[in-house]
Parts: C-alpha cells; structure tokens; sequence
C-alpha cells in the first residue's frame, strides 16, 4: 500500500473529478475535493468518505478564492502531495461564430484556472522539494477537429503549460504531468456540454454538422465506459514512486489515437480524419457536410 | 449503461485476474471466475458477489479442466460474450540455464494454455454471433530483457497467436485483443515468480547479477499500484460496443511510455542505449554489470 | 515566344505590419505586385517606413487585434479598396517571458487577447468575403514554440499552442468553402519583437522571481543570438509563396534551419527522448542558457 497521500483536486462536484476523489479515498488518501458549490454537490460526494474527503469551495477563476482554500487545506493537512487540476468545461461550435467572451471564458477555466491554482499550490511544494501536478487535458489537446476549435486552443495551450512547468519545477522534484483521456461517458457531454450562441439559438452557418457532432459524441459517449479508468489511472499516478512521464492517454482510443497521430505525417492525418463517417467525433461533422453541403 | 455480459476468466485467484473479476462482478456483469484452487482462493475473491459470480476449477494445461468450465458456462448462460486469458506466471533465469521442463511449463500455461482456452471458447462465441477474446500479455513483450528470455518467449509468442486469431476469427464476429500490464504490484514479482533450479541451487554463470536484479524488480514492484486499472480497462473494454477494438492496448504509464520509447528507436538505438546507460535497476544493472566482459569481445 | 502568364494580383491582409516578419512581408507581397493592405496599432508613426517605394501596392490601415470594430474595419477597408481580400496574414503577436507560477491573470489575459483572440477575430472578420468568393487563405505566423515547449516562456508556448489547436479545427471547417488555412512555423529570427522589457513578467522586471536567475540567463542568451539569427526576410518570401502557390497548402509550413532541424527529431521521438535531449542541452540561449544556470546553481527549498 501506498503511503497516504494528501491530494487536492478541482471541479470534484462529479465526471472525472468526482470519480477521481472517490477512488483515492478508497485507497486510503486524503483528498481535499473543490468544487464551485459544495452545499449542493458535496453530501452525494463524501457520502461513505467522511474523514476521507474534505469537500471545499473553489472556483478557478476566483483567485482569491484559491489562495483561501489553499492555505486553508495546508493548515489543516500540512501539505499537499498532489494537485490534480481537473476543472474544464466544453464549447461546442465551429471557430467563425466563437465570440471573444465564449473563447476567454474558456481560457479562463480551463487554462488560466489550471495556473492560478497551480501559483498558489506551487510554493508549499518548492519547499518541500517534492509534489506531483497533475493536469487533466484530453485528445482534443493533441488534436484538432471541427467544430471543438475553442475547446481544441485551450487543451493545447494546457499542454505546452504542462511541459514547460515540468522543465521549469524539475530542479524542486516536482513532476508535471499531463493525462489525456479519450471519449468518457460523463455529463460534460451530456448536462454541462456548452456549446457557443449560435449554435444554442439554432443559427450557426454550420448548424447542421455541430449538431451532428454533438449527437454523434453522445452516442459514442453512451456506448463507451464511464470515467472509472480516468479515476483509477490519476490514482496510480498520484501513488507510483518513479519519475512519471510527461503525458498519459487514458482509455484505448486516446492510447492509439496518440501513438497513430505520433506515426503519421500531418498530411497523413489529415487525410485519416477526414476520412471518417462513423458515429462519433468527427465522423458524424464530416459525414453531415457530405450530405448537405455548405450553405 | 451496457448490457449484462457473461465473462470468463482465468487466474483469478489473486493480482490482475482477482481484480477483473470483481470490477466485472461490481458493474453487474456475470463472472465465472477460474482458478486452479478455488477451495483456498475462491471465497476471498467472491465476497460479495455470491449472485453473479461463479467461481469454479480451471487449470489450463489441463484439458479437461477447461471442458468443464465451459460446460458450466454453457449449461448455466448458455452464451459466453468474453474470455480473459488471465493466466499466466513469469520465469526467471538466464535462457540456457533454464532446463527442458522449466521452458515447457511456462510455455504451457502462458502460450498452449491460451490456445487451448481459445479453442473451447471460440465455437460458443460463434454460436451466439460473436464475442471478445482479451489476452494478457505483458510490458515484457516488446521489452525483451536479459534473465527473462523463457518469459518474454511465452509473451511474444502470444502476441503472435492474438494478432494471428484475431485475423482467423474475425469471420465470426470475435475480436481478438492483447492487453499489456505494465509492472503492477501483485504475487507476480513473488509467489507466481519462478527462479530458475540454477538460481535457486546458487549456481548460475550470473548468481550475483540475478539476486541484485531481483531484489530491483521486487523494490520496483513494491512502490507499484495494484492491478486496479488493469481490471478496469479490461472491464471498459468489455463494456465498449465501439468497433474494432485495438490490437493492441498498454495499460499504465510505464507500459505505454516503454511502448512508445522502444518504437521511438531502431534496434541499434535501442541496443546502444542499454549498453551505455547509466541509469540503476533492472535492466540497466544487467548491463553495467556485463559491459567489462562484452569489452573485451566487442571492443 | 510565349511569355508565361503573369500571376494575377492578391489582395493580402497582413497584420502587425509595422516591424520584422509582417513589414517584411508586406514589402516582399508588394514588391511581386500584389495589392497589400497593412494593418498597424499606429500608422502615423510606422507606416510611412512600411510603404514607401511601394506606394502604389501598400496601403495602411489603423488596426488592433484587441479590437472587434477594428478587425471588421480593417476587413471593409480593404473591400471597400480592392473588392476582395484573396488572403489574411495573421502576423501580429506578442512575447512573454517568465516562469508559468510567477504569470499574473492580466499578463496571460493581454497575452491571449492578443495571441490567439486577436487572430481569431481578424480571421472570422475575413471569412463572410471568402465564403462569398468561395476561396481564401488564411495563413497565420506561429512559432517552434507552437509545436514545442520549454522553461521560460510557457505563457508564450501556451498562446501558440492554442493558437495550433484553433487552426487545426479552422481548416477542417473552412475546407468545404474551399478556404484554406496554414500555419507557418518559424523559427528564431532577428526581429524587434524579442526581449523589449515590457515582454517579461512584472515579477521578472521587479528582480524578485524564485526563477530570476535562469530566466535572466535565457533572455541574455537569446540577445546574444537574435544577432547572428538570419534576418526575416527569408519568412516574408515564404509567406509571399503560401499566398502564391496555386497548389493546396500544408498545413504546417516550417521556415527555418532551427525548425527544419528540430521538428523531425520532434516528430521521430518519443516524449521521453525528446525531453532528455531538451534537458541535456547547454547551448546560449533557449533552452540551454536555462538549464546550465539551474546546473550551476541549483535551488534549494524555498519557505514561503
């Protein structure tokens, strides 16, 4: 067994983050689990994990928030071994019709909300020379598809913060690692799947093929498992002893889609992708504008 | 949710196997789990899941082992939807010092076992439209190392009868797919770990290199995490109804980033890199150790 | 004799035309006969340089990407004079240099607003006149450090990376209108652009950093070698090609002995090679001015 480990990890209130926080409790770590509303979201969560699971209001965009919470679960735990930066959200809509508000939102959760819990978390761990960040990216992080352009700039960027934090905190032995699962069943795609305006009042140019998408995704979401793989591979991450590496795809698809994109010429790929006409991303976008056409 | 599936798995008294069977059992599905001694093992690994968990005998070099268990399945589902080749233990010892019955019972659990577990499932997955075939192989297929020579043989030979079946049996709807575990904390590196007789006597040509590198693979071992998310990969695998499943799937972090380093690298490369690395623990050490004696051969 | 066709004039939008690589190319676009119109935040102070002997091919237009009236300006300004615009070049940026802990919400807001926003805004400001001429190219300046990433200039890798993510669902949307879309992914050139002090950290500029002392030695170094970096001329003539070619374009386009050199390492390691050999560098400059100073003197445990 694994000594215990104090890890902190954001956007718990459920998907991967809940699951995460559920399967670390179970092997007996301490998790501080932040969520946006707890008074809401944590009775389900801790439910069988109390003294396990401290549930704790955070929101990534707040910064003060984050520094409050920070200190507070280092004055209560004395350290946190791993930050697991979990926290996103989706946009669903083609790159044209994302307005500057939807694209900084996005940037500001899923980017920015990474680094500025990582600034305050960051110094606990330099004194100690020791820690483990782990940031929670995805495929769309080392791939780009239509109709996820938003989603796509903000995983990329989320990567090449990932590697250029782990060059930079290496000389503390903190390791930074990124983990990109493939397509899970959880309410991302489903209850908080957001999608830009446009799409939403139904009058996106490309309204058609990002319905598609979304609808193709769903069902490909629902044929596939939930997020017990994304849980129980960041557990291991946070427990394992030897240096870890710089990106772990989760899941079969993420696992071949990144060693195929790493073989494959860009024009390869390219021709690969557009290929596809099969249920799910993108195949379901391609195949909607093979058979409408564009306006 | 994916619908109730009827699973059969072998090696489940402990590890990897144990763990698959009650992550299969907890999500609902029906497990028949296998091992060679259920009397000792079985209760431990069904609490809990008395309800959709058989456990009942299979050794699998023993043929009439497995007719039964398929009986069992038969008479009880009528249907089998997945088999996890599960079994399987590893050998230590230099290739030629390993004796003639040390080579043909590994290769008879971990590659004839295999065979013979595919051969009795295939026709009832056939019967009823289809089904999935995973088998366990091992970080060590693609990672050939010294001291595991007789192991690494069993796994790359099942590598080539998965890619093999799966080609031959995809006119029948089974899809074939190898599932490889990196070095995962479980009776692996201790109880289902075999030394050779050469070693254990304490007469092996690399006596010294072979204990050193074993208390490696053991402190490695020790500071792994359990088989968990092996057992949920496979699940999940179980569970997915996307079509085909890959060939080929490294579980945990090690095995993938191994995967991608070894495929990285020519031959040469790679065999440069072991030569003259100066990193510790196994395989590194074997390496260190031997690099004066192969100087004076190789330059 | 027949005399090859000459190539029909494009109408070319560039953007942050006023110094280095957009000047350049906007002179070089001229120089071949092309109709260029040049966007700048100030044009009263840098245009003049940009245009002159090529008053009839450069016109200048007030533009900050940081604005959406002004995107859509400059888009209609350049209607309004040539009735089409055949292609955008999406050149103007900014740097940031300092450590990822140490970046501040404004300074990483400025940098995106810019960065990534900025060219998302000036490009969707295009597309309605492209999707009617029903062609168009979209060719947008990103960088080795949109491909790759190092210490020192996260925030940076960070804009262009999302920068690569944005594009690369771009073109797989704009394909049917038969736009195309192309990133040119340059390497280190001798351009104004680096190492003004307004592109560091506030933290960096106040000397009080955890990470000074690395980051003090990357900039150094890359002042030593912007001066024996080639000058950008050899990027403008490339973009000049991507607007010409008349065959579909790559999606990455790659300019530069650095890039040419390290992209296929890149791309034929694995992630762990790649990151041994960053780290095993000590070259003057990026990445090895960073490492060497980590070497030399290595941080000890910092109580807060």
């Amino acid at each position: 067994m694994a000594d215990p480990q104090v890890v902190l990890i954001t956007g718990a209130s459920q998907g991967f983050g809940a699951a995460t926080a559920r399967e670390l409790a179970e092997r007996g770590h301490t998790v501080i689990a932040t969520m946006r509303n707890p008074d809401r979201d944590a009775p389900a969560l801790i439910e069988g994990y109390t003294g396990r699971i401290y549930p704790q209001r955070l929101d990534v965009t707040d910064a003060s928030m984050i520094s409050a919470a920070v200190t507070a679960a280092l004055d209560q735990h004395g350290r946190i071994d791993a930050l697991i930066n979990n926290a996103g959200v989706s946009l669903f809509g083609a790159v044209e019709e994302i307005t500057d508000e939807e694209l900084h939102h996005i940037l500001d959760v899923n980017v920015v909300g990474a680094m500025r819990v990582i600034g305050a978390v960051a110094p606990s761990m330099r004194a100690r020379c020791s820690g483990k960040i782990i940031n929670v990216s995805s495929m769309a992080g080392l791939i780009g598809g239509p109709a996820v352009g938003g989603y796509c700039a903000s995983k990329f960027a989320l990567e090449a913060i990932t590697e250029a934090l782990r060059y930079e905190l290496q000389p503390w032995s903190i390791q930074v690692v990124a983990v990109e699962p493939g397509v899970v069943n959880t309410e991302m795609l489903h209850g908080n799947l957001s999608a830009i305006a446009s799409v939403r009042e139904g009058r996106s140019r490309y309204q058609g093929p990002t319905e598609a998408l979304i609808k193709g995704l769903r069902a490909a979401a629902n044929r596939r498992q939930g997020p017990r793989s994304v849980a129980s591979q960041l557990a291991d991450l946070v427990e394992i002893a030897e240096p870890l590496p710089l990106r772990v795809p989760i899941g079969d698809d993420a696992i071949r889609i990144s060693q195929q994109r790493g073989l494959m010429t860009d024009d390869e790929w390219e021709g690969f992708l557009t290929s596809l006409r099969d249920e799910g991303f993108p195949g379901s976008y391609f195949r909607v504008v093979e058979e409408q056409g564009v306006g | 949710m994916a619908d109730s599936k009827v699973v059969l798995i072998t090696g489940t008294s402990t590890g990897i196997g144990a763990d698959t069977a009650r992550e299969l059992a907890a999500r609902g599905h029906h497990v028949i789990a296998t091992m060679r001694n259920p009397d000792r093992d079985g209760p431990r690994v069904q609490a809990g899941f008395e309800a959709n968990m058989d456990v009942t005998r299979c050794d699998v070099t023993d043929q009439s082992s497995i007719d039964a268990a398929f009986a069992l399945t038969q008479e009880k589902y009528g249907r089998l939807d997945a088999l996890v080749n599960n079994a399987g233990y590893t050998t230590y010892g230099a290739v030629l010092e390993q004796t003639e019955e040390e080579v043909h019972r590994v290769f008879d659990t971990n590659l004839y076992g295999v065979i013979r577990m595919m051969r009795a499932a295939a026709p009832i997955m056939r019967e009823s439209g289809g089904g999935k075939i995973l088998n366990v192989t091992s970080i060590a297929a693609r990672l050939i190392g010294p001291l595991f020579g007789v192991y690494c043989a069993t796994k790359t030979g099942l590598e080539a009868v998965s890619e093999a079946t799966r080609y031959e049996l995809a006119r029948h709807g089974i899809q074939v797919c190898l599932v490889a575990p990196g070095i995962v904390k479980t009776d692996n590196q201790w109880r289902s770990f075999d030394t050779s007789g050469a070693f254990n006597d304490g007469v092996s040509e690399y006596q010294e290199t072979m204990q050193g590198m074993l208390d490696e693979v053991r402190k490695v071992a020790s500071g792994r995490p359990g088989g968990r998310l092996n057992a949920v990969q496979m699940a999940d695998l179980i569970e997915i109804d996307e079509q085909p499943l890959p060939l080929r799937v490294p579980v945990g972090e090690d095995t993938i980033r191994a995967f991608a380093n070894r495929a990285a690298m020519s031959d040469d490369e790679w065999e440069t890199m072991l030569w003259t690395t100066d990193q510790e623990g196994y395989p590194f050490g074997f390496f260190k150790n031997e690099r004066a004696a192969r100087a004076q051969h190789f330059g | 004799m027949e005399v090859a066709e000459k190539l029909a004039p494009r109408v070319v939008i560039v953007t942050g035309a006023s110094r280095g690589v957009g000047r350049e190319t906007a002179r070089e676009l001229a120089f071949r006969g092309h109709q260029v119109v040049a966007t700048m935040r100030n044009p009263d102070r840098d245009g003049p340089a940009v245009v002159q002997g090529f008053e009839s091919h450069i016109q200048v237009a007030a533009c900050d990407i940081t604005s959406r009236n002004a995107t859509e300006a400059a888009a209609a300004f350049a209607l309004e004079q040539h009735g089409r615009i055949d292609a955008l070049v999406n050149n103007a940026a900014l740097l940031l240099i300092g450590a990822i802990e140490e970046v501040v919400d404004q300074e990483i807001h400025d940098l995106f607003n810019t960065n990534l926003t900025g060219q998302m805004r000036m490009t969707q400001a295009v597309l309605p006149a492209m999707r009617r001429q029903q062609g168009g190219k979209i060719i947008t300046v990103s960088s080795l450090a949109g491909r790759i990433a190092g210490p020192a200039f996260g925030s940076y890798c960070a804009s262009k990376w999302a920068l690569e993510g944005l594009m690369q669902a771009l073109r797989y949307e704009l394909a049917p209108f038969g736009i195309e879309v192309s990133l040119i992914t340059m390497g280190a050139y001798r351009t104004e652009m680096q190492f003004k002090s307004t592109f560091t950290t506030q933290k960096l500029q106040d000397g009080t950093s955890v990470y000074q002392a690395p980051c003090e030695a990357f900039i150094e170094g890359e002042k030593v070698r912007a001066n024996l970096n080639p000058s950008v001329r050899t990027v403008a003539c490339n973009i000049a090609d991507a607007v010409e070619f008349p065959d579909p374009l790559a999606l990455h386009i790659p300019v530069g002995f650095d890039v040419h050199r390290v992209m296929p390492l890149r791309e034929r390691m694995s992630y762990d090679e790649f990151e041994a050999m960053i780290s095993g560098m000590r070259n003057e400059g990026f990445p090895g001015s960073w490492f060497g100073t980590i070497e030399e003197n290595p941080p000890v445990p910092v109580a807060e």
